[in-house]
């Protein structure tokens, strides 16, 4: 664009010299003089077709709103007002000038000068011809009075004589008949035309003339009438050069009064020429200036576009696109500190996203080692608002605590009444460490907790963190409650061992003595005696199996069962336990679902289990006027849910506080390990056990064991706590 | 209808003026004949040639005008652009010479006088034995077509009036094309006569 710019003003220029020596008349380039307005033309069209172009281009890149086309634009304007407006000033002016002179150029005056000298010139050459007449009228008279044959003599005489140059007789055909000459050198003289033989032929004919190569002439034709009867009639003609000072000046003058009529007839013309020469330099001028102004303006805005580029670049936070290097001027300086600026910024912004991906990685590790951890997490800030938990303390609470971050823990406590002691432990904590600024101080308790999943026993630990990270509060707290089951069942078990083998060791020589004494003192006693004895022994040796026993069921609690688990139908489990009740003296009515998936357990185990706690519904409906025991199986969930329910006392209240404690029985012959026995059971199988007074009397025990699938995930759970505890 | 009335005698004022426009300056080449005179083949034409008023002013003013007679010879090909065999130009020009006050007439060597204009245009009116070729350019067995035209040659003209004569139609004199089958035939054909 830049060099067809360049080179159409060059083009322009060129042409429009030519044009302007073509309009001051010079003779070589006056002949193209309209090949040269039309390739004038011509360039100004093609100008005009690239200004076209070149504003269509910003218009399209401002529309486009590409960076620095309203700079350009606004470079453009400026560019091309300073052009046109000093040009058209000059134009307007020259026009109005050149009309003026033109004008001037001719005058009445002039005019009447050149009429004057060109009618003097005539005037003069008319008394010549007139001179040249007379003397040929009288040559005339004398050649016609001559015969024939003497007429070349006396011609040639006669033209010496009178000093004229060329002499001719001819015939009125045109036919040449005799020929005096002073100029040696012609052989043939100019002949008149038919129309001035005609004519020449009545009366005299005289006239200037100008002949091709030769000048100005003056020509006589005169008729000489023989005076022989035969003769014809002969034309005389003369030819004389006008002297050659004359004709010069007579020529010059009418060169000059030819040229005057010529300019002054095409007055108007010359005007138009010169106005048409002034408005295409104007328009070539002008055009070329708007298209190198919008070259210019482009080159002068561009480092300025690629400025706003790269500012425009950093902005979209791309700090790694260098701008092109641009000279040595004000602007390639500010290119280069931009670049400079650029690089430092980009450094920082390196820099600053290493710290911030560091940043973002100790948080990962952080929230990874926390959502880990068995522990529950609570981080409290200073205004005693939740800050964050962990996914065990929301696990271990029993419900979502993303509803009270950002909230007081008060309100915690107030929507969960369960918690209520938790939380006042933590806020006393809180307190009494933000008043007194213990930092170091540390609170650590245990607390029970009566949550929706039962019981549970919290150990709870709050740590004030340090000054500069935000001096909150870190509770950490561990359900403790499975692992402090655990210690006391282990404890129980020991004891149970112990006792155990410390009583069994004894009772069997004790029932071997007795039956032996029996054995040997019967024969010897009265027969009241012996059967004294005999009852007496029978009563050791019955009351020795019943110690014996109490002690294998004792053994039995302590001895950690193997189990093993298989697909067990638990309806099917009822049915087979069932037909041992047929003769129960209770009524015994079976509720089973009629749809039981599979569950995993150890039928021997849950054998007992339903044993057992038909045997304790059976022994506390002892006495009651219309026993009833009711077995009904369900499905809860992803659980199988096994109910026993009698219509006998209940429960006392102190048994129900801790119902699974051994040795805590309401019945005259129990050991209090039966339900203990079932719960250790059911917690071999994952389940739970609930016991509850029904409303209208009598206990009511449910079991819930989870079913196959939700085992699997159970169980890798509860194998986890038990590792930990 | 009175609306009508103006209307058709808008048009016929229009008609007349461009009639008249049209009548005051033109060329007409009437006719055209191509004459065998011993080696070569001349032309004799009769041409009508009105200069129109601006012209004629001109002339009078002493601006030389020449006028250019065009002769040429084609032989019409089958599928191609016709052969052109011979192209020929003559000029003659018409100038006032205030001197003298005669019209000259100059063709190539030759000028004559007049003292009045129209006796000038006579000599460009009637073209009289212009030789145009050579007999021995015809060949045997084709046909030919010669095309004469006339034109007023405004670029000898000074540059002022030429400025004019672009953009004026008093200046734009030229004739239409005379185009006429020429007896013209083969050398030999015509020595065996």
């Amino acid at each position: 664009m830049k060099y067809i710019v360049f080179f159409s003003a060059a083009l322009g220029l060129v042409l429009l010299y030519l044009l302007s020596l073509a309009s001051a008349n010079t003779a070589v380039v006056g002949d193209y003089y309209k090949i040269l307005l039309y390739l004038n033309i011509a360039l100004a069209s093609l100008l005009v077709v690239l200004i076209t172009f070149q504003i269509k281009s910003l218009y399209k890149s401002i529309k486009n709103q590409v960076v620095g086309s309203r700079l350009n634009l606004r470079m453009v304007s400026a560019f091309a007002m300073m052009a046109i407006i000093p040009g058209l000033i000059v134009y307007l002016v020259s026009v109005n000038f050149l009309s003026r002179s033109i004008e001037s150029w001719f005058n009445v005056k002039v005019e009447a000068a050149l009429d004057g000298g060109l009618s003097l010139g005539q005037r003069a050459l008319d008394t010549l011809l007139d001179d040249m007449e007379n003397q040929a009228e009288s040559m005339a008279t004398t050649l016609a009075l001559q015969p024939g044959l003497l007429q070349y003599r006396v011609l040639h005489d006669l033209r010496e004589r009178s000093g004229i140059q060329d002499a001719t007789l001819l015939s009125p055909s045109g036919r040449i008949m005799a020929v005096s000459s002073a100029e040696a050198s012609s052989f043939l003289p100019e002949l008149p035309s038919v129309t001035q033989l005609r004519q020449a032929q009545y009366r005299l004919v005289g006239k200037v003339e100008p002949i091709p190569d030769k000048g100005l002439y003056l020509r006589v034709l005169v008729p000489v009438n023989s005076q022989e009867l035969t003769g014809e009639t002969l034309i005389l003609q003369l030819l004389q050069p006008v002297p050659k000072s004359l004709s010069n000046t007579a020529e010059a003058v009418q060169d000059v009064y030819r040229d005057y009529q010529e300019l002054s007839y095409s007055r108007n013309s010359i005007k138009d020429v010169f106005k048409l020469t002034l408005t295409l330099v104007l328009m070539l001028a002008m055009l070329s200036a708007l298209a190198i102004a919008f070259v210019l303006s482009r080159r002068l805005s561009r480092p300025l576009t690629v400025l706003a580029e790269g500012t425009r670049t950093i902005a979209d936070g791309n700090y790694s696109k260098m701008l092109p290097e641009h000279g040595n001027d004000e602007l390639g300086v500010l290119v280069k500190s931009f670049n400079s600026m650029m690089r430092q910024l980009g450094d920082a912004n390196k820099a600053n996203e290493q710290n911030h991906q560091r940043l973002e990685a100790a948080r990962g590790y952080l929230e990874t080692t926390l959502a880990h951890l068995s522990s529950g997490v609570l981080a409290i800030n200073r205004k005693g608002e939740l800050r964050t938990f962990n996914l065990a303390a929301k696990d271990i609470l029993g419900f979502n605590l993303a509803q009270y971050e950002n909230q007081n823990l008060s309100k915690i406590a107030v929507e969960n009444s369960f918690l209520a002691e938790f939380i006042k432990v933590i806020q006393t904590h809180f307190e009494l460490t933000v008043d007194e600024g213990q930092v170091s101080a540390e609170m650590n308790r245990q607390l029970e907790v009566l949550g929706p999943s039962g019981k549970q026993l919290l150990s709870v630990r709050a740590t004030r963190m340090p000054a500069n990270a935000n001096s909150g509060f870190v509770v950490v707290f561990d359900d403790i409650t499975t692992m402090a089951q655990a210690q006391r069942d282990a404890a129980w078990g020991e004891v149970a061992r112990r006792l155990a083998h410390e009583i069994k060791n004894p009772l069997t020589p004790i029932q071997l003595s007795a039956e032996r004494m029996q054995h040997k003192l019967s024969d010897k006693l009265s027969v009241e005696d012996a059967r004294m004895l005999a009852r007496a022994t029978s009563t050791i040796v019955s009351q020795v199996d019943a110690l014996k026993s109490m002690v294998n069921k004792f053994s039995e609690y302590a001895r950690a069962p193997s189990v093993s688990m298989k697909n067990i139908d638990l309806n099917q489990l009822i049915r087979d336990v069932s037909g041992l009740y047929e003769h129960s003296h209770a009524d015994i009515t079976y509720d089973l679902a009629k749809v039981m998936p599979d569950l995993l357990g150890d039928s021997t185990m849950l054998r007992q289990v339903l044993h057992n706690l038909m045997q304790n519904a059976q022994d506390a409906l002892e006495g009651q006027v219309e026993p009833k025991i009711t077995v009904k199986t369900s499905l809860d969930n992803n659980a199988t849910v096994l109910m026993v329910s009698d219509n006998g006392q209940g429960f006392p209240e102190q048994i129900l506080a801790h119902p699974y404690e051994p040795y805590v029985t309401t019945k005259a012959k129990g050991t209090g390990l039966g339900l203990a026995i079932v719960k250790k059971m059911v917690e071999e199988h994952l389940g739970q056990i609930f016991i509850t007074n029904n409303a209208t009397g009598g206990a009511c025990i449910s079991i819930k064991l989870p079913l196959k699938e939700a085992l699997v995930e159970l169980g890798a759970q509860k194998i986890d706590s038990k590792n930990k505890s | 209808m009175h609306c009508c009335k103006k209307v058709s005698l808008f048009f016929a004022f229009m008609m007349t003026c461009l009639l008249a426009s049209a009548s005051d300056h033109h060329v007409i080449i009437k006719s055209a004949d191509l004459k065998s005179s011993g080696e070569a083949y001349i032309l004799n034409a009769d041409l009508e040639i009105s200069l129109g008023e601006k012209v004629e002013e001109a002339i009078n003013k002493g601006v030389p005008v020449e006028f250019v007679y065009e002769f040429k010879l084609v032989s019409p090909r089958a599928f191609w652009f016709d052969k052109v065999v011979v192209k020929t130009r003559t000029r003659i020009t018409v100038s006032y010479h205030a001197l003298s006050r005669q019209y000259l007439v100059k063709q190539s060597e030759r000028q004559t006088s007049h003292e009045i204009l129209r006796e000038a245009m006579i000599e460009l009116v009637q073209l009289y034995d212009w030789d145009v070729f050579e007999r021995a350019l015809i060949e045997k067995g084709r046909g030919y077509q010669a095309i004469l035209s006339m034109h007023l040659d405004d670029s000898r003209l000074p540059k002022a009036i030429q400025v004019e004569a672009i953009r004026s139609e008093d200046w734009h004199l030229a004739s239409e094309d005379f185009v006429w089958k020429p007896k013209v035939k083969w050398l030999p054909e015509i020595l065996n006569q």
